[in-house]
């Protein structure tokens, strides 16, 4: 389970990287973890907030245009 | 028939049948170029729907004159339902019912006259879609909170959606933005808005859509109050928002949306989060767990404090100079007892010796006793002797040899006794 966590990781959509660190601030706020336990959760807390601020950071989305020929439809670059 | 002719012959005039006038009637009328394709002002009376067909069928009227209308169901495109005094503007043209030669406008077109009639339909759709529960708050929809791509149906020319792009680009950059190019006015502009909807709603990724308009008038307006994209608003899987025109319009479609926007910006506002919220909220985050990690490290290193600070820890000698006591204490005690057991044993020695010297041969001869030896052989009686035996007497401090003279036994008190016995008896 904690494997496959720490796999997924860099995949982790914007909602849900940003859902993690929520959950993992409050478990270290709780106090109730171990000092090995604090040192993981710590690194993967500071992992996920880069991430988060890559994510918010990163280039220009795309804006494109549908071209609907009779119910086939097309896309193409909407110059903006 | 013989009559009729011979009537027309003597006459020389034709007499028809009153079929034949009546469709000469509507012939002549029918096929008149000014009675094609008119357009009538007037208000609406003796409205009657008949029911099977959905044919309309009602009077058009002024302040002097009436004409009979029919609204044919096919040609009812705006779903304008006519009612008594509704004044309207109708295109069609003059179509004469032959068995009765009544003459009567078959509408083509009705559209409303002025603002009145209008804000009427208006009033009509949204009783109708209400009652539905079209606009029911329980059936919208809630917009996702990170939206990866959002679907605008509006028209690619204008401000509406650069202002669109503009406002998503500077909220959160990343979202992908599609544009589905229809008409926002005039008569393709409802199947565009409602085919935009759709295939939005066919394509994969779309989490949210806007379908928008800037400001215009009513009638520029007026495709936002169809029924149709009412309805197909409604029945999108994925959340839309509305923006229509300016704060102040409000069209049906703003009714059933998920959510109505006032503006095409407001709606991306609306949309799209703020970056710069989740940036502060992703410092904050970062900062608590920081403040945690500091707690936790602040708390370990007080709890190894408490334990360096243990006596033992800070003067370790304290370990060991209870124990070299101890050692000292048990030494000095063991050297002590050694001793006293030495000591006891040497008095022991010296009362032995003491006895042991009292009763030795040269200490008995220092008292004033002497040894008298015969050939080497200590003498105990007067018996071993005889007269000339040569006999050595040891003195404290040295020898004499000695002859005997004489010899005499004497009787000790035991013998005396014996022999008094002896005598009495």
């Amino acid at each position: 389970m904690e494997k496959k966590d720490e796999k997924g990781k860099e995949d982790y959509s914007f909602e849900e990287a940003l859902k993690r660190l929520e959950e993992i601030v409050e478990k270290l706020e709780s106090g109730e973890l171990s000092l090995q336990e604090m040192v993981t959760n710590f690194e993967e807390g500071m992992r996920l907030s880069r991430h988060c601020k890559k994510i918010l950071n990163e280039v220009q989305g795309k804006v494109e245009k549908i071209i609907d020929e009779n119910g086939i439809i097309k896309m193409e670059d909407f110059p903006c | 028939m013989k009559m009729n002719t011979s009537l027309e012959r003597f006459f020389a005039l034709k007499i028809y049948s009153v079929s034949e006038l009546n469709f000469i009637i509507k012939k002549t009328i029918e096929d008149e170029d000014k009675l094609l394709n008119v357009i009538v002002k007037g208000e609406i009376s003796d409205c009657k729907y008949h029911e099977p067909s959905g044919h309309l069928y009602f009077t058009l009227k002024d302040e002097s004159s009436r004409i009979r209308c029919v609204l044919f169901r096919r040609n009812n495109l705006l779903k304008l339902k006519p009612e008594t005094g509704m004044k309207v503007i109708v295109q069609g043209s003059i179509q004469v019912y032959q068995q009765r030669s009544e003459v009567q406008l078959v509408v083509s077109e009705i559209q409303p006259e002025g603002l009145g009639v209008q804000y009427l339909m208006f009033l009509q759709i949204k009783e109708k879609l209400q009652k539905e529960g079209l606009f029911d708050e329980s059936r919208k929809k809630k917009l996702p909170e990170f939206p990866n791509c959002i679907g605008v149906v509006t028209s690619p020319q204008g401000a509406v959606f650069h202002d669109i792009i503009k406002v998503t680009k500077r909220r959160f950059p990343k979202i992908d933005i599609i544009l589905y190019p229809a008409h926002v006015q005039g008569e393709y502009a409802e199947d565009e808005l409602c085919k935009g909807i759709e295939v939005f709603n066919r394509i994969k990724g779309i989490d949210i859509i806007i379908i928008a308009r800037g400001g215009g008038s009513n009638e520029e307006l007026l495709v936002f109050n169809s029924e149709r994209l009412a309805r197909t608003i409604a029945s999108s899987r994925i959340p839309i928002i509305s923006a229509v025109g300016h704060e102040t319009d409000y069209t049906i479609a703003d009714f059933v949306a998920d959510v109505r926007a006032p503006t095409p910006s407001a709606a991306a506002e609306l949309a799209v989060p703020d970056k710069e919220k989740f940036m502060q909220e992703i410092d904050m985050i970062e900062k608590r767990i920081i403040k945690a990690w500091k707690t936790k490290i602040n708390f370990e290193m007080k709890r190894l404090e408490n334990i360096l600070s243990c006596k033992y820890f800070k003067m370790p000698s304290k370990i060991y100079e209870e124990k070299i006591q101890n050692l000292d204490d048990l030494y000095s005690r063991l050297v002590l007892s050694a001793k006293r057991y030495i000591e006891e044993k040497n008095n022991r020695l010296d009362s032995k010796i003491d006895m042991l010297n009292a009763l030795s041969p040269s200490r008995i001869i220092e008292r004033g006793y002497t040894i008298v030896t015969k050939n080497g052989k200590i003498i105990r009686s007067v018996d071993e002797i005889e007269i000339n035996d040569f006999l050595i007497l040891k003195f404290k401090d040295g020898f004499a040899s000695v002859r005997v003279e004489n010899t005499n036994k004497e009787n000790t008190n035991k013998e005396k006794e014996k022999e008094d016995e002896r005598e009495r008896k």
